[in-house]
């Protein structure tokens, strides 16, 4: 079998022919960057074939001359030696840290998922001969009116000990169960704070927040999952590749990311690990399957069906997230194989069950869900937007962070703002948004989203293919020009032609229209500069009066945070859960039409958009 | 008991389209082609105004009758070699229409120039007085290069120029608008994608009334269902008001019968298919009908016999 070398790292593999050079890497331990799943189309991947011969398959991305994408790259039967550049190697994915506003509570406050209390025992005596777990739990039941009370074996093991060595005076943490409370821990006071953490594992970027006194920090990353694939589909089929070794995969990364997002915030806190004695956890479903290592294949099959949506609490050691091994992870619950606890996180956020009238929610993530409902209803769908609007699968995307371009302005000359206001990088969700809405109203792209030859900034790559050059390599905080390929629209257009027909068939199917709603709640993560009126000039925000349209930033990861630092608000997830009523727009006859419509820029329907296209 | 008016009243009418145009008109066309202008479904006389029946377009190629089978050649030997007599033919067999592919242009046959192929355009204005429908390659190159030779050898005779597709408008609408033509706008069964075109080609300045539209063509037997109720869908929304939907609608027939096995194939092949003589005209026509019962309204078709059983029957019954 031919062997495979990595340059600089030395490395070298031994595969079998027809492998990619990609797969190469990931087996040689040299992570290549690749945010598309090897499909060709993020050109992250760019290496450069030193020695031998590979085959190349066509890639929707051109690499620059002399250079290949790892994942086009084919094996053949010879030795190759293959040089990774520094701008393609991807160690672990950064860590970005946000600065927000810190919690006014201390903590962990009262009535935390997690809470600890400091007990003073009557110590044992001839008259008060209880045993020390019973002695500690008729205090317990003192303290709360809370009748059942858990304590491990591996607890009672040390108890005696523990209880003596406080003097009868011991701190006990204990965390909320369906059924009562759990004894994390019993003993003499650690002198440590106990803090919580609140995690979004979205399908394209992590996100974690410390619940810890003055921790004012988000960290994210993308979810390294995506080497394997862009979107859940992908992740589940790579799941069913390479059945043991798959899911394997699929866990260890996102459980790294995690444990890497959490080692940075209590570094910053000046923290430990084994400070964090719990961990509300949201995601979408096949997210919370992958980080439980449960087996998802099911979800993509008719009649997709997930392992569990209403999940129990779950032992770190049992994840292998490195917080104090003694804490709990509390997963949000899902409503069903696609709209998951992200969902009902951004629900409980929102304060979408408790409104008067009628509202929607709108999540923009790599799956697009849509909730729309009040105090008396609830109803969900989920329609497959993909990555495009976190920056991720697109030839110039990229998350919300500093350098990202993530405001455009059009005039004679398109220009642009980015985070931070450093040298661009790339562009984030709302970048592309405003940048579609300008080329569109410049008359750079059609309403159909092609470019327009000989246009301003358009160039040709081939016969076939044209490409918006937005911000060249000179200007550009990084090494080649910032770009939106015509496969990037197209993925822009599909994406918000997708949010908006699923709106609209629910909408339909409760016989009501977009100007019935109160307020249009947009969240994501996708940067918190949303220009309203480009969001309804390419028809992903319906055209109604803008002030209706709130942006309601990651609502996934408020609602885990809510529900960490008050258990009734990790019970009415479990509520909402199961009050809400989800429609499958696979099978649903309207959809696809209602899906082709809007697949242009507003919409086939120039009626639905009079703001835009003038039309009454 | 009285009978109930159940009459429908719609509150959208299709466009009515004139192709070709007279000496008054500025043109050099002995007769002009008018199309839609209906105010109700097909065929129900009770209710609706059905100003002009169904206009037929006979095909003709510059690259000749290569690959046309047996019971469409038998018909054209003598003239598929000489455009302008081919034309001229047509007219005498009842055509309303010239359908001029412009076939000979696609790399695969010979390449033929623009410049050919306006003079191709010229020779068939000059030896038929009825008017012309022009279609190009399909090839989005080709007719970018082809298609504005064309419009202006034929400016001021209000053609039919075909096709304009989501992928490739731009070139076609501007040459059509510079010249006066009317724009055959192709988007592939689905309303959506037809309302789209027709919103791109408004954008650049044709007007809705001068276009006509190809929801793309099935034979029957072989996908013509999904077209008709395509055909029907857009008539509903047409006539409740969608004006991007009220362009008269176009279907190519004589080619897509030229694909069907059952049509085409000689008797002593398939024997139990019976006579083909009777066989190949009887598909034809048979397609041509069905459409004309979904809404069609210009039928394009290349066997003289099936034109000639298709306007018998539709004289027939139009109301």
């Amino acid at each position: 079998m031919p062997n495979v070398t990595f340059q600089p790292a030395g490395r070298t593999v031994e595969v079998a022919p027809g492998v990619t050079v990609l797969e190469a890497a990931r087996r040689a331990d040299v992570p290549i960057r690749n945010e598309c799943g090897g499909h060709g189309v993020c050109g992250r991947c760019v290496v450069e074939i030193r020695r031998g011969e590979v085959e190349r398959r066509p890639a929707r991305h051109t690499p620059p001359a002399g250079k290949d994408l790892a994942c086009r790259c084919v094996i053949t039967g010879q030795d190759v030696e293959v040089f990774v550049p520094a701008e393609s190697r991807q160690v672990e994915t950064e860590v970005t840290i946000r600065q927000v506003e810190a919690l006014p509570q201390a903590f962990p406050p009262a009535g935390a998922v997690v809470e600890k209390v400091s007990l003073q025992l009557a110590p044992p005596s001839l008259d008060d001969n209880l045993a020390d777990a019973e002695r500690l739990v008729r205090k317990l039941q003192k303290w709360r009116e809370e009748d059942n009370y858990s304590i491990s074996l591996r607890l009672l093991r040390d108890l005696p000990l523990e209880l003596r060595h406080a003097e009868w005076n011991p701190e006990v943490i204990l965390s909320v169960e369906p059924w009562g409370r759990r004894v994390l821990r019993a003993g003499p006071p650690r002198g440590r704070a106990l803090c919580l953490a609140a995690v979004d594992v979205g399908t394209t970027t992590v996100k974690a927040r410390l619940l810890a006194p003055g921790a004012h920090r988000v960290a994210s990353c993308y979810n390294s999952q995506t080497m394997f694939g862009p979107d859940v589909i992908s992740r589940i089929v790579h799941c069913q590749r390479d059945e043991e070794q798959g899911y394997a995969d699929l866990q260890l990364r996102v459980v790294g990311d995690i444990n890497r997002l959490l080692g940075e915030l209590v570094r910053e806190s000046g923290l430990e690990r084994s400070d964090v004695w719990g961990v509300v956890v949201s995601g979408n479903t096949t997210m919370m399957h992958l980080l439980l290592g449960m087996y998802p294949i099911w979800i993509r099959r008719e009649p997709y069906v997930g392992c569990a949506y209403l999940l129990p609490s779950v032992s770190p050691r049992d994840v292998g997230l490195k917080i104090n091994p003694e804490g709990r992870i509390f997963c949000l619950p899902s409503v069903s194989s696609y709209v998951g606890a992200d969902i009902t996180a951004g629900v409980l956020a929102t304060g979408l069950a408790d409104r008067e009238k009628p509202s929607a929610l709108i999540d923009l993530g790599t799956n697009g869900e849509i909730v729309v409902g009040c105090r008396d209803f609830l109803v969900c769908c989920s329609a497959s937007a993909g990555p495009a609007f976190e920056g991720g699968a697109s030839a110039s995307g990229s998350r919300a962070l500093p350098g990202a371009i993530d405001s455009v302005c059009g005039g004679e000359r398109v220009s642009w703002e980015t985070i931070g206001g450093a040298a661009p990088v790339g562009i984030c969700g709302t970048g592309y948004i405003d940048l579609l809405a300008v080329l569109l109203k410049e008359g750079i792209m059609d309403k159909t989203g092609k470019f327009a030859p000989g246009a301003p900034g358009v160039r040709r790559l081939d016969d076939d293919t044209l490409e918006y050059l937005f911000v060249s390599a000179e200007e550009a905080g990084r090494d080649d020009d910032i770009v939106l390929t015509q496969a990037d629209v197209d993925n822009l257009i599909r994406a918000k032609g997708a949010i908006y027909a699923a709106g609209n068939v629910l909408l339909e199917s409760l016989g009501m229209t977009w100007s019935d709603l109160e307020a249009i709640m947009l969240a994501g993560g996708f940067g918190e500069r949303l220009n309203k009126d480009n969001a309804v000039t390419i028809g992903l925000l319906p055209d109604v009066p803008r002030e209706r349209i709130e942006f309601v930033g990651n609502t996934s990861l408020a609602g885990a945070l809510m529900a960490a630092q008050d258990a009734t608000g990790y019970w009415r997830t479990r509520e909402i859960a199961r009050s809400m009523t989800y429609f499958e727009l696979s099978t649903h006859p309207g959809f696809m039409d209602q899906f082709v419509s809007a697949c242009f820029l507003p919409h086939t329907d120039p009626e639905r958009f009079p703001t835009v296209t003038g039309a009454g | 008991m009285a009978v109930p008016d159940v009459k429908e009243n719609f509150s959208g009418t299709i466009n009515e389209v004139t192709i070709g145009a007279t000496s008054e008109e500025g043109g050099t066309r002995t007769s002009t082609v008018t199309i839609g202008g209906e105010t109700g479904y097909p065929m129900l006389g009770f209710e609706a105004e059905y100003p002009h029946p169904p206009a037929f377009a006979l095909e003709i190629s510059t690259a000749g009758v290569e690959g046309w089978h047996d019971e469409c050649r038998k018909h054209l030997a003598d003239v598929a070699g000489d455009l302008g007599a081919w034309a001229a033919k047509c007219e005498e067999w009842g055509a309303d229409m010239i359908c001029l592919c412009l076939d000979a242009a696609h790399p695969d046959n010979e390449g033929r120039s623009p410049q050919q192929c306006a003079d191709d355009v010229k020779r068939v204005l000059e030896a038929t007085g009825l008017p012309l429908l022009v279609w190009g390659t399909d090839v989005d190159e080709v007719d970018n290069n082809v298609l504005p030779k064309c419009t202006q050898a034929a400016a001021g005779e209000n053609c039919l120029f075909g096709t304009a597709k989501e992928d490739n408008y731009r070139t076609i609408a501007a040459s059509c608008l510079a010249d006066n033509h009317k724009v055959l706008a192709e988007a592939p069964s689905d309303i959506n994608l037809s309302k789209q075109l027709h919103i791109l080609l408004r954008d650049v300045g044709v007007d809705l009334a001068d276009m006509v539209m190809h929801p793309t063509t099935g034979a029957l037997g072989f996908g013509m269902v999904y077209i008709y109720t395509t055909i029907e869908r857009g008539r509903i929304a047409a006539l409740s008001g969608d004006r991007l939907l009220q362009q008269p609608v176009l279907v190519n027939i004589g080619k897509e019968i030229g694909r069907v096995k059952e049509a085409v194939s000689p008797a002593q092949a398939d024997p139990q298919w019976g006579s083909h003589e009777v066989r190949a005209p009887l598909w034809e026509s048979a397609s041509a009908i069905s459409y004309v019962e979904s809404g069609a309204e210009l039928l394009v078709l290349r066997n003289p016999e099936a034109l000639r059983q298709a306007k018998t029957a539709i004289e027939s019954m139009w109301p």
